[in-house]
């Protein structure tokens, strides 16, 4: 399954702008029955899949955000969240299933 | 046939079931709001680990009436400089009366710039939703805010025919 997510990122950046980035992925987040049960940040047991866990984003290497995902989020996830740019890099999206199914989307960010 | 004895003796044993009756439906309400009420108390110290959760500095913003309880958007923003020595770490959001109470967890770091996230969640009923900020320093923050569902039990009136 290809999907491409979404990733909104304002035109103009200088350094030192805080900008808002906002991402989107399609994805059903079917509701899990291990989600009712134990409500713990621990890590599932081995066997479920489909749901999406994590989206972690790294600025050049170096983790800038993540979020931890539960069956409440709607359909299609949409985070957003800020940024402080430091310089000209490279943004890296990963989106990760309890089934280790990942997606990775890559974004170059060009500052004025 | 009806007599007064028997609708007395009736009455009586109508009385008597449906105070049993009640009983039972309010001892079950009783303990299956003390289940959600423990668990989400459970979900609370497993985050602050029984430090104390101060007020303030969170703010939650969300619909004052959420048209679909399939996607009810919501943004946390906390009041906070975002400098290495003093920035949120985490961001918890909870809603008290879901079965999985937990919605997402937000993990910020210095170069977030500014502590304030925003998405789209499920929800069961009309709530009150939660939202935990843990400081760099240790410290928790809790900000709350109730939502109301537009579609919880509701529908149009049939039309009537002529």
């Amino acid at each position: 399954m290809s999907v491409t997510p979404l990733i909104e990122i304002p035109d103009k950046i200088k350094i030192g702008d805080v900008i808002e980035i906002k991402t989107l992925i399609r994805h059903a987040m079917p509701a899990q029955p291990h989600d009712i049960k134990p409500d713990s940040l621990k890590e599932q047991s081995k066997g479920d899949s489909g749901t999406l866990r994590w989206l972690v984003v790294k600025f050049n290497n170096e983790e800038i955000f993540r979020t931890k995902f539960s069956s409440s989020i709607s359909a299609n996830p949409y985070i957003s969240f800020h940024f402080k740019v430091t310089g000209p890099g490279e943004l890296l999206f990963l989106w990760t299933e309890d089934s280790g199914t990942a997606w990775v989307y890559k974004r170059k960010l060009k500052v004025s | 046939m009806l007599t007064r004895r028997g609708l007395l003796k009736n009455g009586w044993h109508s009385v008597l079931g449906c105070s049993i009756f009640l009983s039972g439906y309010m001892s079950s309400r009783k303990s299956s709001g003390a289940s959600t009420h423990s668990k989400l108390e459970t979900i609370i110290q497993e985050i602050t680990k029984d430090k104390k959760l101060n007020q303030g500095r969170v703010a939650l913003s969300l619909p004052e009436l959420a048209l679909s309880q399939n996607a009810v958007p919501f943004r946390v923003s906390i009041d906070s400089p975002m400098t290495e020595s003093d920035y949120v770490k985490k961001i918890h959001v909870l809603a008290s009366e879901n079965k999985a109470p937990r919605i997402a967890s937000f993990f910020l770091t210095p170069l977030s710039g500014k502590a304030e996230v925003s998405s789209r969640m499920r929800l069961e009923k009309s709530q009150v939703i939660i939202a935990i900020a843990e400081m760099s320093d240790g410290t928790f923050y809790i900000g709350k805010r109730k939502v109301e569902l537009a579609v919880q039990g509701f529908s149009y009136p049939e039309r009537q025919s002529r």
